[in-house]
């Protein structure tokens, strides 16, 4: 294993534990009601045979770019999902910091490129 | 003759194939009724209770899925819409994080046995992450049937990749793709089980892998399947990685695109914690366990009735989307 292998090794065991960690961490406090929402967990049963499409008509919960500016008005539901879904982005960060440190400036950008898209579909772009 | 393990795997089957389901979508759907109370809209069970029931479903889902030899997503999605009373699209963004929470716990191990390429991953998960994002909100806008039709249509699809698909140990790379050796994809590891084998390797057809690729991570992203299913023969057989070096470096690029898929889902309100966190969790749990045990159970049985499981899954889909149930 060399030296990029190794930070990504590191990186992902880390990421791996903490993202699944705190989802379920952060899932037992919205779920039991100790964390402010205008969506409780109680309400899933009632959606959840119903499409997306209806379900976001339906509850009237905040969705779209920027749902986590609006983390104490209902968005709380989301996450616990989406400190799953960010696990990742860590990892990318710290391998285009090491690629771009060993000069590997082509992978440092591939890097950088995987983790723009990342950032742009968590915003929602477009 | 009664003792062999295709009439044990094709009796298992369908022993497990008329409790899952026929016998537990009876009960589920008993218990997601309204409650006796005309007021009330909540379900029977609590949500908690389903929470604990498809923690406990994953987690053995996560054992089978390990000792079978396939990935844990393929499973989740097929079985659970079929199995559990929620909508396709919520079965599908939960799929999307079971299948990265597995690529993320595999992945240090993985790069561990210097058999994962990043070098090799990175432009492949560039272009799978592109298609993903595609797949996920073409999936979403699509109507809920022609994407019941087309997910019975792919897992049947994929059953028969799973069957029948050839894998070679060491391909032979006669004419190195010179943009590889650009890019420093060659690699060579140490093969501990053929006795200490420095396997040095090389890939060719890289461009075509490239938009290979794309097309994956559109399906994954569109069925929320994860895509170790597609991403091994394509690595194996396509670009002529080693079959150890594709399975590896297939859960590198998972690890990118279905986080990608996953925020479109989360962002498109397709995704429920107490279906995906639950799932995710004990998918991620039972996985372990799976490996653990692998070697103790008769894995070519349990690989059988998974495959038998997945085409009575894969019908019971394309029925459901033509709306041929009651």
């Amino acid at each position: 294993m060399n030296g990029i292998e190794k930070t990504a090794a590191l990186w992902y065991r880390w990421t791996a534990l903490g993202g699944l960690f705190f989802s379920v961490l952060v899932f037992l406090l919205y779920g039991f009601g100790l964390m402010p929402t205008d969506y409780p967990a109680s309400a899933s049963p009632e959606y959840w045979g119903s499409s997306a499409a209806e379900y976001r008509q339906e509850s009237g919960r905040p969705f779209g770019p920027g749902w986590f500016l609006r983390i104490d008005d209902g968005a709380a539901a989301a996450a616990a999902p989406a400190l799953l879904a960010g696990s990742a982005m860590p990892v990318l960060i710290a391998l285009t910091a090491a690629f771009f440190r060993r000069g590997e400036k082509l992978y440092g950008f591939l890097c950088l490129g995987v983790f723009l898209l990342l950032i742009l579909a968590a915003a929602a772009f477009p | 003759m009664n003792n062999s393990p295709v009439v044990r795997s094709t009796l298992l089957t369908v022993l497990i194939s008329v409790f899952f389901f026929l016998v537990i979508p009876g009960v589920f759907a008993a218990a997601d009724s309204p409650a006796e109370s005309p007021d009330s809209k909540a379900a029977a069970l609590p949500w908690w209770g389903w929470s604990l029931i498809l923690f406990v479903f994953c987690f053995l889902l996560g054992v089978a899925a390990v000792t079978a030899g396939v990935g844990g997503g393929i499973l989740y999605v097929p079985i659970v819409s079929a199995v559990f009373p929620f909508h396709l699209d919520f079965v599908r963004g939960a799929g999307l994080l079971v299948s990265l929470a597995g690529s993320l716990s595999a992945a240090p191990r993985l790069l561990g046995t210097g058999m994962a390429s990043l070098r090799l991953a990175l432009p492949m998960a560039l272009s799978a992450c592109i298609g993903s994002l595609l797949g996920a909100g073409i999936g979403l806008a699509l109507p809920g049937r022609t994407v019941q039709i087309s997910l019975g249509g792919v897992i049947l699809g994929v059953t028969a990749l799973m069957a029948f698909a050839k894998r070679s140990e060491y391909p032979r790379v006669p004419v190195p793709d010179p943009l590889a050796g650009h890019l420093g994809i060659p690699g060579e590891y140490i093969d501990t089980a053929a006795g200490a084998l420095r396997v040095r390797w090389n890939v060719h057809r890289l461009k075509p892998g490239l938009a290979v690729f794309l097309l994956i991570g559109f399906m994954a992203g569109m069925f929320g399947l994860g895509a170790g299913w597609a991403n091994v023969p394509a690595l194996n057989l396509l670009l002529g990685a080693p079959l150890k070096v594709s399975v590896a470096t297939s859960i590198l690029i998972i690890a990118v695109n279905g986080a990608a898929a996953s925020w479109v889902y989360l962002n498109q309100g397709a995704v429920l914690p107490v279906i995906a966190v639950p799932s995710a969790a004990g998918m991620m749990l039972g996985t372990r366990l799976g490996a653990r045990l692998l070697g103790r159970i008769e894995a070519g049985v349990i690989r059988r009735v998974v495959i038998g499981f997945l085409i009575l899954a894969g019908i019971r889909s394309l029925i459901a989307g033509l709306g041929l149930t009651g």
